[in-house]
């Protein structure tokens, strides 16, 4: 729904962007070849219209932000529909209890610094705030995840990604993230919200 | 066929001409045509140099920052070229009586041809120093701010440093050059001023996320294609029989003993690197064998017109144990270079330098040149350490040099172009995979 909704929403804003000449004819593109792709390929939706509208560098940066203002706006309508937000919610778990499981194979429980670190990142100003507590917990012990709302769970994703690369280094993080990736993929639900979701976001 | 002997005097007009170089005024030099030609070919070495950048520094990148290293390095070429066209090239090379830096020829035009063939040649020189930061910084630092120090360095702190050495093409000469320092094609002027300015950036950037432990401990994030890096030293290597020969500025038997010399120090820094690591019982990582040969030929650049065959097989030799300790120490000291290109440009760059003065032809060890060698690599470490560190310092401040954590994560090909260098390879990176 969420996926549908954003692609829905694109040519309004590459109008809006773009300008109404070069945004109108962007979303001609958008709705002649990718609108009706289950999953379309964003990358050279932007590449197309880069290289035939010839556009230049504000305009591309105008239309990256386009598209990213576009699915954002879906992502956080998701969080509006339950349907939704159930199945980003399974993911998520889907996601995160991998990773867990993962660092308990290698050392018996999540190691010690792995909670220290991602406690202090989830702690700072630009962590989770009062839900800190509850996600490093339900992380750390398993149970029930407390209600976050999207952006504190994209934020949640990257701050344990974060600590994976204090704790394991870069390498060991990217293979052991990007494998509860793939394990997440498997669900049914991630036909409807794939974990990639949760890792590509609009933030800077 | 037997090899000949510079003779005494083309070895004294040779000594004369490094001793300061580009002494002759610019109505002397590179009026013949084969002179010319020889020197458009070695510019267009060195041009190609850029493209073993892109490959040595694209290839040590992991696959997700690939395409924006690459990209650095194309566009660094760009910003430098302009930067040094504007600016650089009239403090580097215009009139210098003060020996601080030339007062004219800025904007040069493309005649007359002579001149012309010069600046494209010193031109793809700036843009060397320039490319040399692209690998340090890789993988953390923003496109944009970027490129604005790229032209800044072409623009404005290479030229400045080269101006003491070699600012003497039209009048005047520079203060260094005035007391006799050697640095035939640029290990201190060219590689170092590019070093030292990369480790003002990586200082003030910070590793990237995860590369040391929380005590220090140094953890390797390798390339994500190491044949790319051997093809990228092998075309640096190419490229450099035209920035060494290429700076004799004349199609003359000279040549020859550089490039020898060049040969000889570069094979000799591979010998050096591979000794050094089996004695501190370090891997002998393919990256730190390929860099061996680089330290070897930034090691022979000062002095590879003015020493002998034996001097430079030492110079190389010592060139490879100075970039592996070097870089043992900065990764003690937590600084992350990604490329490993401030112990080949910056410590090799420098030892180099020093053994130019020691080795030099005929005046071994004179403890006055030794001095002067001194001096010079202090004064333009000096002068181009804490200019680059103002300069990224400013653009820390105004507009930020590190790329967000997020972006680190995601690779600076999706957030800094929306590309993805290998999209086969990458399903869980690519967005909407």
């Amino acid at each position: 729904m969420a996926e549908m909704r954003w692609q829905m929403a694109l040519p309004d804003i590459l109008s809006e962007q773009l300008g109404a000449h070069a945004g109108a004819q962007a979303a001609d593109l958008w709705i002649a070849k990718y609108a009706s792709d289950a999953g379309p390929n964003v990358i050279d939706f932007m590449r197309e219209v880069s290289q035939t509208l010839q556009l230049d560098a504000r305009q591309r940066n105008a239309l990256r932000a386009a598209v990213h203002q576009a699915r954002a706006g879906g992502s956080a309508s998701a969080v509006g529909n339950r349907q939704e937000l159930a199945a980003g919610g399974k993911v998520a778990v889907a996601l995160l209890t991998s990773i867990r499981g993962r660092l308990i194979a290698r050392t018996g429980r999540p190691p010690a610094d792995f909670i220290d670190d991602l406690g202090n990142l989830l702690a700072a100003r630009d962590g989770l705030h009062e839900m800190a507590a509850p996600a490093l917990g339900w992380l750390v012990q398993g149970g029930r995840m407390p209600d976050l709302t999207f952006d504190q769970l994209t934020n949640l994703v990257h701050k344990v990604y974060i600590a994976l690369c204090q704790t394991l280094g870069p390498v060991a993080a990217d293979e052991l993230f990007y494998a509860a990736v793939e394990h997440a993929k498997t669900l049914p639900e991630a036909a409807q919200f794939p974990p990639t979701n949760l890792i590509f976001t609009d933030k800077k | 066929m037997p090899r000949q002997k510079p003779g005494k005097t083309k070895l004294i007009s040779l000594l004369v001409l490094f001793a300061s170089p580009y002494a002759a005024h610019a109505s002397d030099a590179l009026t013949s045509a084969a002179d010319i030609v020889w020197v458009s070919v070695a510019a267009a070495l060195v041009f190609f140099m850029q493209a073993g950048f892109a490959l040595l520094e694209g290839g040590c990148s992991r696959a997700k920052n690939s395409t924006n290293v690459i990209l650095k390095n194309f566009a660094d070429l760009c910003f430098g070229v302009l930067g040094f066209w504007v600016i650089g090239y009239g403090l580097m090379f215009g009139t210098n009586n003060t020996g601080w830096f030339g007062m004219d020829h800025f904007l040069p035009d493309s005649s007359p041809g002579n001149e012309a063939v010069f600046f494209v040649f010193q031109a793809m020189f700036a843009a060397t120093a320039a490319t040399i930061v692209a690998g340090s910084v890789a993988e953390r630092m923003r496109f944009w701010p970027y490129l604005l120090a790229s032209f800044v360095i072409t623009a404005l702190i290479y030229p400045l440093s080269g101006s003491w050495v070699w600012g003497s093409f039209y009048e005047g000469s520079g203060w260094l050059a005035q007391r006799g320092f050697v640095d035939f094609a640029g290990s201190t002027v060219v590689h170092s001023v590019g070093a030292w300015c990369a480790l003002a950036a990586v200082i003030l950037l910070g590793p990237r996320l995860g590369r040391f432990a929380k005590d220090g401990t140094p953890r390797t994030i390798p390339g994500h294609n190491l044949p790319m890096v051997a093809l990228g030293v092998f075309i640096l290597w190419l490229g450099w029989f035209g920035f060494n020969g290429g700076s004799t500025l004349s199609a003359s038997q000279d040549v020859g003993t550089v490039l020898m010399n060049t040969q000889i120090a570069a094979v000799l820094g591979v010998i050096g690197t591979i000794m050094c690591a089996g004695l501190l019982r370090r891997t002998m990582s393919a990256v730190t064998i390929l860099n061996g040969g680089l330290a070897g030929l930034v090691a022979i650049t000062a002095g590879c017109a003015s020493m002998s065959a034996g001097f430079s097989a030492l110079t190389g030799l010592i060139g490879g144990f100075v970039m592996v300790i070097s870089g043992i120490a900065l990764e003690k000291l937590r600084i992350d270079d990604v490329v490993g290109a401030i112990p080949v440009h910056g410590f090799a760059g420098a030892w180099g330098t020093l053994a130019a003065g020691m080795f030099y032809s005929g005046d071994l060890f004179n403890v006055s040149r030794i001095s002067i060698q001194l001096l010079g690599i202090g004064a333009v470490f000096v002068w181009s350490f804490s200019a680059a560190l103002i300069l990224f310092g400013a653009l820390k401040m105004i507009i930020g040099i590190r790329a967000s954590t997020l972006h680190e994560q995601h690779g600076l090909d999706y957030t800094e172009h929306a590309d993805v260098g290998y999209p086969e390879f990458q399903a869980s990176l690519a967005p909407r995979s």
